[in-house]
């Protein structure tokens, strides 16, 4: 009562004197006494109070040091602190913050600001409540912060760290507001956050007292050099020492706080973003030669240079184990590649060439997730042409691009959080599948992937993919050997360049060809066009029955890049049945090569074949024929077809041996031919005429209309052209089945035994395999020479006619279908072994003439004799062509075992029922049969084969003239 | 309120050897069992006298953690004398004194005061550094030694007080620039109005003799 007018009036009197003293301090310390409990009335004289006191202090801080020294001997600062608390603070707390914000920004005095700062007292303010609803508050407050922030140094920023609550408040408090709405505000927060961090780089030391390591000038050591300054040197002697065995065992992350770090970022579960960089990092390690190997060894982390990879860190490869198990899973976010940088660490780390040095049960993890693996795939499995595409694309783009880790890390795009957007633009491998379509791809490439490394460490070498084998396909300028192979002249009309050339379209198992003839081997040609069968488009000419519309994608170099067409072209065919039939075998061979390539895949994928089988059967019985005949002859003495198309084929295997002597009637016959077909098969014919062939083929030709219509015998012919290949390899591995399933199987037996063939080729075949494909491979030829015309064979085959034997027929049919998918690989990998650059086992040409010849004639008997004769003749033929090729390669591919079906189909061929059953009993003869045949076949043909050595000896006359000109037919 | 002169102490020592105990005893004469760890510097003022002279002492309580080193250091320039406390229970206490002397004697002005404090001389039960052990480092060093006990109080005004005796003493040696705040030593604010040529009363004579 009696105080308060006291310390009113002598306040109110002494504040004019001097604003800036001690007294008036001494003053206001007597009102902030007067009022500690904050009011309505008294808050603005309060505020009043508290402005006045920076004032002074700020005034003392320079002029007189008594003044701050009152400041501390009075405490005054708990004033300010409880007012804060107090409910009725709000009333005074924007002038309290602004206070201390100038107290803050303008002592200069240490001593005197260190006080300010010490014991928690500004930490507590910071973490006040204030209410930042209000603009003001805000406004001082973020101000107040960045002052303090301002005032951080090595030695103060112990002052903000709060022991008690374990809080760094400046920092943790400023960056609530980092998202403020005012810019002010915003910007104020980043001031902090960069003051914050500048007082914290110079020293690491701050928050490790009492470590006196890490304040060593070296501050990249490692948790190695960091352990061996701990427990100096006697531990660095044992290292080396010590049993690398107990160290596998012993290894800990103890004391190895980096590599825990490190480790401990490979978790996945969530996402893999940090294990990626995680990754980068052990891999770069493994890379760096910076890095000593013994700091390397220390740690149980071989690398490229390590002699033997006996000791791994087991507790790292367990976390990549872990990571590729992960992403083999369904809906997982390991992006590829996470999962592709994990398989190459784990490499680094446990494989070298030709070893691995996992243990036992991580290779089964690896196993488990390469099962996974397909699990995963298979749920994404279609029969749709589709899957197909994306499934060989992928694995190009795998093999084409294997992971860069120097290129993935300058990617910026994998600092950002994994994404599965495309619109991103991010790599595909970068980021998480978006839709069904990406997570089929990923499921394939994870497939890839994770196959790739099982079989490494296996140690086994890939043998199912990639689906193209390559050393079976033809490539451009590969020279083949065209004597049996079936041969469709036609002019291309490329439609960019406008271009028109003369070529002969071969249709392979896998490959739609175009050749031109070779000027210096007669039978043989020069490919001028490879292009995948299984993306041919054939569309036909509504104005031009003779033409086809083609066209052949690239396979696409990204998804979402527009196919190339690698050809679009015009061709033109000498007559629409021929059009047809190219177009009938394109498409057939396009679903085909599709059909045999969705096939690996569920092989690979363990799809059990039950789908195969179905999907087979109706396919393949047509298509067989196109397949197991990738490259035959056109010389059938049957059909009106064969006449038109047996010259012009013929021409083409001619050709090039003809060509010294009749090339330029040739040249200039082809360049006529396209003008139209009357005209073509005339200058064929009279080309022919020079030829002894053109004889037999003319006569066949005559022949074969009498076949051509619709009748059992033309049905077998056709069928029977097809199964001869697979005859051969019948015969010999089915000998002992044979007798009793020809004449009993039907379609039942005939489509068992194909499934059966189809399913297991590559197994069955075994080691035998390869003879046996050779030997087929030559058995087909001469098969196709004599018998069948390629034309002809598309019209049995579309049209089944009745037969003698329906059953009969169908079983070939069949058989022959499911033998297809058998005979073209075998085929393919024949022509391969034997010379990669012919399709066929190349018989020298001078052989396979002869064997054309004797063929053309014999078939060109046979047709008209029907059934019996055909049947020796192929007999004969099949003979004359394993004896040319060789006779161990036809026990070779009597072994590889073909179904009873196929049996019949020889006979078939041979357009005789008779001569079928004929084949069956010589078949069960076995070898002695087909010796006999042999000799058979040899008296049979003698006179064919005489003159067509009388041909040959009369072209070779003609060749040395003839090659000039050639040359120039075809520079055209 | 007015005083002749003005000391400035600093308390130092190793964390925990009760530097804020000491002066809580001798601010306000009372013991707090359990004291938060000091964070930075804490601040403390008491009158004295000595021989009849008012005596202010301000006195700066340091950190005695590692971390606040350097903070501690800006605090010994302008201290007139300094408190080096050890823990007579705990050795390291002891052993850390050639660092705390070493710090001390490296910021500090030449002429500082250090008493040599020997703290919780109740806990005998525990004692691990004998007094005599003190008292010989003291000696080597130049120190005044006491041994107190902040719970007990005993010896703690003594500690203080003799501090500022040595102080005074060393003025009246005139071994102190008075009129350097740097040295930790300020003249009362009665004596500049109404004796401004005289630094201080007592001693003036004695080193207004050695001035002129």
């Amino acid at each position: 009562m009696f105080s308060r007018p006291k310390g009113w009036i002598p306040g109110l009197l002494s504040k004019p004197k001097n604003p800036h003293s001690l007294e008036h301090l001494k003053y206001l310390h007597g009102l902030l006494c007067k009022n500690q409990t904050v009011t309505e009335h008294n808050r603005s004289l309060l505020v009043e109070t508290l402005r006045s006191i920076s004032e002074i202090l700020i005034w003392g801080d320079q002029n007189d040091s008594t003044v701050f020294d009152f400041f501390l001997e009075k405490n005054m600062l708990s004033f300010f602190l409880r007012y804060l608390q107090q409910k009725s603070g709000r009333y005074i707390c924007v002038q309290l913050l602004q206070t201390l914000n100038i107290l803050f920004e303008n002592i200069s005095n240490e001593t005197s600001l260190y006080y300010l700062l010490s014991n928690n007292h500004i930490n507590s303010i910071i973490v006040h409540k204030f209410d930042f609803s209000d603009e003001e508050v805000m406004a001082y407050y973020i101000s107040f912060l960045k002052t303090l922030s301002f005032k951080l140094n090595r030695h103060t920023i112990h002052f903000f760290y709060n022991e008690h609550t374990n809080d760094f408040a400046l920092y943790t408090e400023a960056i609530k507001f980092f998202n403020h709405s005012e810019a002010m505000v915003r910007i104020a927060v980043r001031t902090i956050t960069l003051n914050v961090y500048k007082a914290l780089s110079p020293a690491s030391d701050v928050f490790s007292a009492g470590d006196t390591d890490i304040s060593s000038p070296n501050q990249n050591s490692t948790d190695e050099e960091k352990l061996m300054s701990t427990l100096g040197r006697s531990h660095r002697m044992e290292l080396p020492g010590a049993n690398s065995e107990q160290m596998q065992a012993s290894f800990s992350l103890e004391n190895r706080p980096y590599l825990e770090a490190i480790f401990n970022a490979l978790e996945c579960s969530e996402n893999d973003y940090e294990a990626l960089f995680a990754l980068c990092l052990l891999y770069a390690m493994g890379h760096n030669d910076g890095i000593h190997q013994d700091l390397m060894d220390s740690v149980l982390m071989p690398t490229e240079r390590s002699e033997a990879k006996d000791h791994y860190n087991i507790a790292l490869v367990e976390r990549l184990i872990r990571i590729i198990t992960l992403a083999c899973q369904h809906g997982i976010k390991v992006r590829l590649s996470t999962l592709e940088l994990s398989i190459k660490l784990l490499r680094q780390l446990v494989f070298r060439p030709g070893r691995s040095y996992l243990q036992d049960r991580h290779l089964a993890c690896i196993e488990n997730a390469r099962e996974c693996s397909t699990q995963l795939l298979r749920n994404f499995y279609k029969s749709e042409e589709i899957f197909l595409d994306m499934f060989e694309d992928e694995y190009t783009q795998m093999k084409n691009k294997p992971l860069n880790v120097e290129y993935l890390t300058m990617d910026a795009s994998i600092l950002l959080p994994p994404t599965g957007t495309p619109l991103t633009g991010i790599e595909f491998s970068k980021r998480l599948p978006c839709g069904e379509v990406e997570r089929a791809r990923r499921a394939i490439r994870v497939f890839f992937l994770v196959r790739d490394l099982s079989l490494s460490l296996m140690d086994e070498r890939e043998e199912q993919l990639p689906l193209n084998r390559d050393n079976a396909c033809v490539r451009t300028n590969d020279i083949l050997d065209l004597n049996n192979s079936d041969l469709i002249a036609c002019t291309v009309l490329m439609r960019d360049t406008r271009k028109q050339d003369r070529r002969f379209l071969v249709i392979d198992k896998l490959q739609m060809i175009l050749v031109e003839p070779d000027t210096r081997r007669l039978g043989w040609g020069v490919v001028r066009f490879v292009g995948s069968l299984q993306d041919v488009e054939v569309t036909g000419d509504k104005e031009d029955s003779r033409s086809l519309h083609i066209t052949i994608h690239k396979p696409p170099s990204s998804q979402h890049a527009r196919p190339i067409p690698l050809l679009s072209a015009r061709f033109i065919f000498d007559d629409h049945i021929r059009c047809m039939a190219a177009k009938q075998r394109l498409s057939k061979g396009r679903i085909k090569a599709r059909q045999q390539k969705m096939q690996m895949i569920e092989r690979l994928l363990d799809i059990p074949g039950d789908s195969s089988g179905k999907t087979s059967t109706p396919g393949r019985a047509r298509p067989v024929p196109g397949r197991s005949h990738p490259v035959r002859v056109h010389t059938q003495p049957s059909t009106t077809l064969n006449q038109l198309a047996t010259p012009e084929s013929n021409e083409a295997s001619r050709r090039p041996k003809s060509a010294p002597a009749a090339n330029t009637s040739a040249g200039k016959s082809e360049s006529a031919s396209r003008v139209s077909q009357n005209e073509a098969n005339v200058e064929v014919a009279e080309e022919a005429a020079a030829f002894a062939y053109q004889t037999f083929n003319q006569q066949t030709g005559g022949a074969v209309p009498k076949r051509h219509s619709p009748s059992p015998e033309q049905n077998n012919s056709n069928v029977q052209e097809i199964p001869l290949e697979d005859l051969s390899r019948n015969k010999k591995r089915h000998s002992g089945r044979k007798v009793s399933n020809t004449k009993l199987t039907g379609l039942a037996h005939s489509s068992s035994h194909t499934r059966s063939q189809s399913h297991s080729p590559k197994r069955d075949e075994g080691l035998s395999s390869n003879r046996g494909r050779s030997t087929s491979l030559t058995i087909n030829v001469t098969k196709r020479d004599r018998s069948s015309t390629p034309t002809r064979r598309s019209h049995s085959k579309s049209s089944p006619a009745p037969m003698v034997t329906h059953s009969k027929s169908r079983a070939s049919s069949q058989s022959s279908a499911s033998e297809a998918p058998v005979v073209p690989r075998k085929s393919s990998r024949d022509g391969s072994s034997q010379s990669p650059k012919t399709l066929r086992p190349a018989d020298t040409p001078a052989l396979s003439l002869l064997s054309h010849d004797g063929l053309l004639s014999s078939s060109g008997i046979d047709a008209p004799k029907l059934l019996p004769p055909a049947e020796m003749d192929r007999i004969r033929s099949m003979s004359d062509i394993s004896s040319t090729s060789s006779d161990s390669q036809n026990e070779g591919s009597s072994n590889s075992s073909q179904n009873k079906p196929s049996d019949q189909r020889p006979n078939f061929t041979y357009n005789s029922p008779s001569g079928a059953e004929a084949e069956v009993s010589n078949i069960n003869a076995d070898q002695n049969t087909v010796e006999l045949v042999k000799e058979g076949q040899s008296s049979a043909s003698d006179q064919l084969t005489k003159l067509a050595q009388i041909v040959h000896e009369h072209y070779r006359s003609f060749k040395d003239e003839g090659e000039e000109e050639t040359n120039l037919s075809h520079g055209k | 309120m007015s005083y002749a002169y003005l000391f400035k102490y600093i308390i130092i020592g190793d964390t925990g050897v009760g530097k804020s105990c000491l002066l809580l005893q001798f601010t306000d004469k009372r013991f707090q069992p359990v004291h938060d760890l000091t964070i930075g510097v804490e601040f403390g003022a008491r009158m004295i006298t000595i021989d009849g002279k008012q005596i202010k002492l301000q006195i700066w309580d340091t950190a005695g953690q590692e971390s606040f080193r350097s903070i501690t250091r800006s605090y010994y320039r302008g201290a007139a004398g300094a408190l080096l406390v050890y823990d007579i229970t705990r050795r390291d206490t002891f052993n850390h004194l050639t660092t705390w002397l070493e710090d001390a004697r490296q910021h500090s002005n030449s002429n500082m005061v250090i008493m040599l404090i020997g703290n919780k001389s109740d806990l005998e039960a525990r004692r691990d550094v004998k007094k005599e052990e003190g008292e010989a480092f003291a000696r080597e060093h130049g120190l005044i030694f006491m041994e107190t006990s902040a719970k007990t109080a005993a010896n703690v005004e003594e500690a203080f007080i003799n501090t500022a005796k040595e102080i005074y003493q060393k003025i009246q040696d005139g071994v102190f620039d008075i009129n350097n705040e740097a040295n930790g030593i300020k003249i009362g604010p009665q004596h500049s109005p109404s004796n401004p040529n005289m630094p201080s009363p007592a001693g003036g004579g004695s080193q207004g003799g050695g001035c002129c």
